[in-house]
């Protein structure tokens, strides 16, 4: 293996024949440069699972946030609804209508 | 030799390491396969376990509704509600002397009885408190005292009180339908729980919702149950009661069309949101329903299915005439007429006018015991269980046909020695109101199903039982029922403008030796109105005091039942 690597540029001629030419151009990049650039790459790649992971474990407290408030508006409204029932109960319209000093109908008359 | 053995060693040690290897190779293999592969998910539950949650979702239970005639609304008997409950694990509290005193001053408890409960270092120990409001849970938790925990609980909730409470029964702490509609659709209005599963971070927070099974809710019931007519009937018995000076009382309207329980009253009830302190301060016999749980004996309206029969069969007209004496003689035993006076010559119609006792019995002998029993038992239905969808239903007693004798047919045709339901009673004479189909009685008249967000309701149609009597015998008894009221022991019962067809009757009760003396069960069972009914109400008195004919109770609370609902349907008088 060469100090460097060498890049070519193959093409063939009129008479079918490959004909390799170097090109002119020579790459920086050692081996110690490719460790760094791998590790590089593998570091962002680690960071971005960390933000990814950080970022689902953030959203499921907060999902768990919602979901606890939730039930808590979901009980609310449903003790509302239980008072409301309470409140429309035969006992308490009984209630209400002697408080309004309301009779029952004695006689109907019918056409 | 010696140097033989010097040169031998070394190939001997490494041949005992060689098969100490694969022992020990062997054991290592076998382990794993027992840990990889037998104990695989095992193992994988543990470590599952120590990251993840699996999380039960409770179904809400269905609710139980009733309706009013003049009014599209429905109305709640039985409605959900989220309390909270106070736990603590003992050994993870760190100062109990803080905790004790920090709960008692909120919930209004004995500190001492707190810290009593707490002392210990147990991993369980039952909840300190139930029931708790969501303020008061919010104020605990944010105390932040280790080791105690607010759990949510749903607790079942009757809005009404104990308005209908033998209808809709109760549901016990371990989330069970008892008696009533609770206990017989208690599957249906349970529902099925739902799940979710999690990771957890080290802290038991949730990370991640991996999957999730919502929950089914459980069935909401519409019952035909009409609730002022129930609020009315219910008053209206427990007046009664005091009125006659009665022991016990009961009500019920039924749609003849439909077999539909329009209301169903007892003058005793109980509160189901309070039901265990009930128990203790009644006894355990409040929750069963006298309507379809306790047999009677019932006496002269059963006089109705006798003559029924002998009109369908053939065995009689309602013209065929008899001279009766005071009394008739069976297998030695004297039975009377119910004034221990000879009636004379009466037709059919008069029989049950004056409710004549041995005018019954000859019907009764001329269809002959088989023909009876086939009508009482499999075609009225006495004997057996109506089918209503209400737990306990009591079936009652009718002895079989084998072992049935001559004195105890003749007893039973005018309702005495048989042991039938108020429901029983009232679904045989709906049938005569309802051209002699009979159906099975029933309460529940819409079901609402949950499927996710969407609702199925499905109406409950009435089942067809069987023909009773034929549409035509249906019509003659009808109208022999509206002469009781005009001119027989119903006259009370009338309400003016309208038709009624009714009977009473005054039954003696059984103890030990015989009847009992001076004790009495009223009742009376009619249609109205006649013509058409719209309603069949059956109302009964156990043991009044006032009187001794049901013609001066019975048939009187009759008539006011019948006056309201006449007001309340709108009916208009036709004559």
């Amino acid at each position: 293996m060469g100090r460097f690597f060498t890049l070519t540029n193959a093409k063939k001629n009129f008479n079918g024949l490959e004909r390799r030419r170097t090109i002119n151009l020579k790459s920086g990049a050692g081996p110690t440069s490719l460790k760094f650039l791998t590790i590089a790459v593998l570091a962002v790649l680690s960071l971005l699972y960390l933000v990814q992971a950080n970022r689902s474990a953030t959203k499921g407290y907060s999902l768990k946030a919602l979901e606890e408030e939730r039930t808590k508006i979901e009980a609310q409204n449903e003790r509302l609804e239980v008072e409301a029932a309470r409140q429309k109960s035969i006992s308490e319209i009984e209630n209400k209508t002697k408080d309004l000093q309301m009779v029952p109908v004695d006689k109907v008359e019918y056409e | 030799m010696s140097e033989l053995n010097n040169n031998d060693y070394p190939e001997k040690r490494i041949t005992s390491l060689f098969f100490i290897l694969v022992v020990v190779a062997i054991v290592v293999f076998i382990r794993l396969f027992q840990i990889s592969v037998l104990e695989n998910k095992n193992y994988l539950a543990q470590a599952e376990s120590q990251h993840k949650i699996i999380e039960e979702v409770p179904a809400h239970r269905g609710k139980i509704f009733t309706s009013s005639y003049n009014s599209s609304d429905t109305y709640e008997l039985a409605t959900n509600l989220t309390l909270y409950a106070l736990t603590a694990v003992p050994k993870q509290i760190q100062d109990k002397e803080r905790a004790a005193e920090e709960i008692a001053k909120l919930l209004f408890l004995d500190k001492n009885a707190i810290l009593e409960k707490i002392k210990g270092t147990d991993a369980y120990i039952p909840p300190l408190a139930h029931k708790l409001s969501l303020e008061q849970a919010d104020a605990i938790e944010k105390l932040d005292l280790k080791g105690i925990y607010i759990s949510p609980e749903e607790w079942r909730y009757y809005p009404e009180g104990d308005l209908a409470a033998h209808i809709i029964g109760y549901v016990d702490t371990e989330g069970k339908g008892n008696y009533g509609v609770e206990g017989y659709y208690n599957q249906e209005l349970s529902g099925d729980s739902g799940a979710f599963f999690a990771e957890k971070d080290v802290k038991g927070r949730y990370i991640q919702i991996s999957a999730k099974s919502d929950p089914q809710d459980g069935t909401d019931l519409v019952l035909s149950l009409d609730r002022s007519v129930e609020h009315y009937a219910e008053d209206l018995i427990k007046e009664s009661v005091k009125k006659y000076g009665a022991k016990g009382g009961q009500i019920i309207v039924m749609d003849p069309s439909t077999f539909e329980i329009i209301a169903m009253a007892s003058d005793k009830s109980f509160d189901p949101n309070n039901y265990a302190q009930e128990a203790q301060e009644k006894t355990v016999d409040i929750f069963a329903n006298p309507n379809t749980a306790k047999a009677y004996e019932p006496g002269s309206v059963l006089k109705v299915m006798t003559m029924a029969g002998g009109l369908d069969s053939g065995s009689v007209t309602a013209a065929t005439e008899e001279t009766f004496p005071a009394f008739i003689e069976i297998q030695g035993h004297k039975i009377w007429t119910w004034d221990k006076k000879a009636h004379g010559k009466e037709n059919m119609t008069q029989v049950l006018e004056t409710s004549n006792n041995v005018g019954i019995i000859f019907v009764q002998q001329r269809m002959g015991k088989s023909t009876f029993y086939d009508y009482f038992r499999d075609r009225f239905g006495f004997g057996e269980k109506t089918g209503i969808d209400l737990d306990s239903e009591s079936a009652g007693k009718l002895v079989s046909l084998k072992q049935m004798q001559d004195v105890e047919a003749a007893n039973i045709a005018f309702g005495q020695g048989i042991a039938a339901t108020p429901l029983q009673v009232v679904a045989s004479f709906a049938a005569i109101g309802n051209q002699g189909k009979m159906f099975e009685p029933h309460i529940v008249k819409e079901i609402i199903e949950h499927k996710g967000d969407k609702k199925e309701i499905k109406d409950i149609k009435p089942k067809f039982v069987r023909q009773v009597v034929s549409p035509e015998t249906a019509e003659i008894i009808k109208t022999m029922m509206e002469d009781v009221v005009l001119y027989g022991y119903g006259k009370e019962a009338q309400v003016p403008g309208y038709r009624i067809a009714g009977k009473s009757g005054t039954a003696q009760i059984p103890g030990p030796g015989g009847y009992l003396e001076d004790k009495t069960i009223h009742s009376f069972v009619g249609l109205a109105p006649a013509e058409d009914p719209k309603f069949v109400i059956l109302v009964k008195l156990d043991e009044p005091a006032t009187s001794p004919w049901a013609s001066y109770t019975a048939t009187s609370v009759f008539s006011e039942m019948a006056s309201y609902l006449f007001k309340y349907y709108q009916i208009p008088p036709n004559k």
